[in-house]
C-alpha cells in the first residue's frame, strides 16, 4: 500500500521541476555584505507580518491626522509622487535600442527597465508580479512572467521571452503589449509542453524560452530551453523547429541567441540540469543560413579552459547571453566571466576572474569580479553592458580599453 | 553530511566562503524544491520559498554545529518558509488553482488524478500535508521528519494516519475507481 501512496503522490507533484538555474541564483542571492559569520538578526516571518501590520495601522492613523489638521486640506492635497522605480533584484536579459537606451529585463521581480544613456531608469513593461496578463493594453499596466531574453525588431518593437508565462511577448511603438508567440502558461501540466510546429506560432507551446533573436530576413528565432529545440516564426507566424538531429551528443539545451552580420544563428547550449531533463553540452553551436550546425566552441564538457587556444579544444562553463561586436567578434557570458571568440576561432577571457562578487569597478574586467551575468549585448562604439543576475546590477565594459563600471542598480 | 570533509566545508561555509556553501546546500536544493513545491503547488512560490530559505539558512549557518545533520536542518528552515507563505492572502487567493484549472476538455487519466490528489493534498492541514509529503513524496524515515517538523515520532505517526484517512479515496487501486 506504501507504495501504491507513493506512486500516486510522485505522479501528482512531479508535474513540475524547478528552474534548471535555481542552485545557482540561490548562491548568487545569498548577500554580500552579510557573511555567515556576521551574526544578523533576521526577523521570523509570523513576527515581521505582524510588525508590518502593525507599523501601516499607525502609518494610516498618522496619514489621517495630518490630513485633518488642515495642513493639507483632503480636498487639496498634495500632488501624487512619481511611481518608484525598484531596485533591480536579477537582472535577466539585455538589449541595445535603437535610441541608444538599455533595456534590462528582471526575472525575479517582473519587470523590464529602460536605462537612458543618462542613467536614468524607467519602467517599460511589468506590474511587479510574475504574470501573464494585461494583453492588449500597455505593457506598463500588463504583468510580464519571469521576463528573460529581450530583443528589438527591425521596426523597433520589443520582445521579451517570458520564460515562465510561455510566450513571447512584444510592445509595439505605442507602448502596447501582444503575445506573438506562445498559447501561454499549460493548465494541464503545469510547466509547459511542445506543440504546434507547422501551425500559427501562437497556438504553439513553447516551454521556458530564453533566447530570442531576429534574423536579417526578418524571421524570429526562440531559444525553446526546456523542449530543447530552437524554433523560427516566420514572416506569416507560423511556427517550425530547426532540425538539430545532426548535432553531436549530448542533447542541447537552446538558451541564448544571436546573429552574425553575415546572417548566421549562434546558440548558447546551456550547462546540463539533471533534476529536470538531461542534455546540455555547455557549448556554442553556429547555424548556418541552410540550417547546418557547427559547434564553434565546447567540448561537450562543461568547465573553464582553453584561453588562447581554439575556441572548440575549450570548455566552457554554462554559457549565457552572445553578441557581436562591429568586427565580428563573439562575446559570451559563461560562468561568471566575459569570454570571446575572435574571427580566428580563438578564445580569450575578457572579463571576470570567476570568481562571484563585486569589487573591481573602475579598473579593467578582467581583474573585476562578476556575479552571475546572464544577457550581454553590445551598443554602438563598443560598449558591452553585461546583467548580473546575482550582483543585481547593469556593468558596462568599454571594448576599447577594458574598463568596467557600474551602470544601474 | 557527518564525514570529515563535510565538517570542513560547513566551517568553510561558516566563514562566509560561497562555494562551500554552495557544496553544503546545492544537493538538497532538489529536495528542497520537492517539499516547498508539495507544500505550495505553484512552481514560482517554490523556488521563491526554497531561495528565501537558503538566505536563512546562510544568515544560520554561524549556528550550527559541525555535528549537525545539515539535510533536516535545512529542509525544517524550508518547511517554515512554506507555512510562511501559505499564510500569505495573495498566495492562497490568486495562486491556488493555477496549475489545476481545466481550461480543455482532453485530460490523461493520469493528469486527472493527479490534479484531484493535489486539490485534496491542499484541504489537508498544513502540519498533516507537510508530514504526508515528507514521507511520500521526499521518502524521508520517520525520525528525520519528526526531526524536520520538530514533534515527537508518535506525532508525526498520527499526523500521517490522519492525513491518510482523509485522503483514502485517491489511494485506492485504479479498478477500485471505477
Amino acid at each position: 500500500m506504501d507504495e501504491l501512496i507513493r506512486s500516486r503522490v510522485h505522479d501528482a507533484l512531479d508535474v513540475e521541476q524547478p528552474d534548471m538555474r535555481l542552485r545557482s541564483r540561490i548562491i548568487a542571492s545569498l548577500p554580500a555584505d552579510e557573511s555567515a559569520t556576521r551574526r544578523v538578526w533576521v526577523p521570523d516571518g509570523q513576527w515581521a507580518v505582524g510588525a508590518v501590520a502593525v507599523l501601516l495601522t499607525i502609518a494610516l492613523l498618522a496619514g489621517v491626522l495630518y490630513l485633518r489638521s488642515g495642513v493639507f486640506p483632503a480636498r487639496h492635497g498634495p500632488p501624487p509622487l512619481p511611481k518608484p522605480v525598484p531596485a533591480l533584484v536579477s537582472p535577466e536579459g539585455i538589449a541595445v535600442g535603437p535610441d541608444g537606451s538599455v533595456y534590462v529585463s528582471d526575472y525575479y521581480a517582473g519587470y523590464v527597465f529602460r536605462i537612458r544613456p543618462d542613467g536614468t531608469r524607467s519602467i517599460v513593461a511589468g506590474t511587479g508580479t510574475n504574470d501573464e496578463m494585461g494583453d492588449g493594453g500597455l505593457a506598463i499596466n500588463a504583468a510580464v512572467d519571469r521576463p528573460s531574453g529581450l530583443t528589438f525588431a527591425h521596426n523597433g518593437d520589443l520582445l521579451i521571452a517570458d520564460f515562465d508565462g510561455q510566450r513571447i511577448r512584444r510592445i509595439d511603438a505605442l507602448g502596447f503589449i501582444t503575445t506573438i508567440a506562445g498559447s501561454g502558461f499549460d493548465k494541464t501540466q503545469g510547466s509547459g509542453s511542445f506543440s504546434g510546429d507547422g501551425g500559427p506560432a501562437t497556438s504553439a507551446k513553447l516551454s521556458q524560452p530564453l533566447g530570442i533573436a531576429f534574423a536579417p530576413t526578418g524571421e524570429l528565432f526562440v531559444g525553446d530551453s526546456r523542449n530543447g529545440r530552437v524554433r523560427r516564426v516566420d514572416l506569416t507566424g507560423m511556427i517550425t523547429s530547426l532540425d538539430s538531429s545532426k548535432l553531436p551528443r549530448p542533447q542541447w539545451i537552446p538558451g541564448y541567441l544571436a546573429f552574425d552580420a553575415a546572417g548566421n544563428l549562434y546558440v548558447a547550449d546551456r550547462a546540463p540540469y539533471p533534476a529536470a531533463f538531461v542534455g546540455g553540452g555547455c557549448r556554442i553551436v553556429k547555424v548556418s543560413h541552410k540550417g547546418v550546425m557547427t559547434v564553434i566552441a565546447g567540448t561537450g564538457r562543461c568547465g573553464f579552459s582553453g584561453d588562447g587556444g581554439p575556441a572548440v579544444e575549450a570548455t566552457l562553463e554554462d554559457p549565457n547571453g552572445l553578441a557581436f561586436d562591429s568586427a565580428g567578434n563573439l562575446y559570451f557570458a559563461t560562468g561568471n566571466r566575459i569570454r570571446r571568440i575572435d574571427r580566428k576561432g580563438i578564445i580569450t577571457t575578457v572579463a571576470g576572474t570567476g570568481v562571484a562578487g563585486d569589487a573591481g569597478d573602475g579598473g579593467l574586467g578582467i581583474n573585476a569580479q562578476l556575479d552571475g551575468p546572464f544577457g550581454i549585448g553590445i551598443a554602438p562604439g563598443g560598449f558591452l553592458y553585461i546583467a548580473e543576475g546575482g550582483g543585481h546590477r547593469v556593468r558596462m565594459l568599454r571594448l576599447s580599453d577594458g574598463v568596467i563600471t557600474t551602470v544601474a542598480r | 553530511m557527518t564525514g570529515d570533509t563535510d565538517f570542513q566545508l560547513i566551517r568553510l561555509a561558516k566563514a562566509g566562503d560561497r562555494a562551500a556553501f554552495d557544496d553544503v546546500i546545492g544537493p538538497l536544493i532538489n529536495q528542497a524544491f520537492r517539499l516547498a513545491f508539495g507544500m505550495l503547488h505553484d512552481r514560482g512560490v517554490a523556488e521563491d520559498a526554497v531561495q528565501d530559505a537558503a538566505v536563512r539558512a546562510w544568515r544560520k549557518l554561524a549556528n550550527v554545529r559541525p555535528d549537525t545533520p545539515i539535510r533536516p536542518w535545512f529542509l525544517a528552515i524550508v518547511a517554515n518558509q512554506c507555512r510562511t507563505a501559505m499564510r500569505s492572502r495573495w498566495w492562497s487567493v490568486v495562486r491556488l488553482d493555477r496549475i489545476d484549472g481545466r481550461a480543455g476538455g482532453e485530460f490523461e487519466e493520469r493528469i486527472v488524478r493527479g490534479a484531484a490528489l493535489r486539490a485534496a493534498l491542499r484541504s489537508l492541514g498544513t502540519d498533516q500535508r507537510e508530514a504526508l509529503v515528507l514521507r511520500y513524496y521526499l521518502d524521508l524515515p520517520l525520525d528525520e521528519i519528526a526531526s524536520i517538523t520538530g514533534v515527537p515520532l508518535g506525532t508525526v505517526k498520527s499526523r500521517i494516519n490522519r492525513a491518510l484517512v482523509a485522503m483514502r479515496p485517491h489511494f485506492e487501486p485504479m479498478e477500485a475507481l471505477g
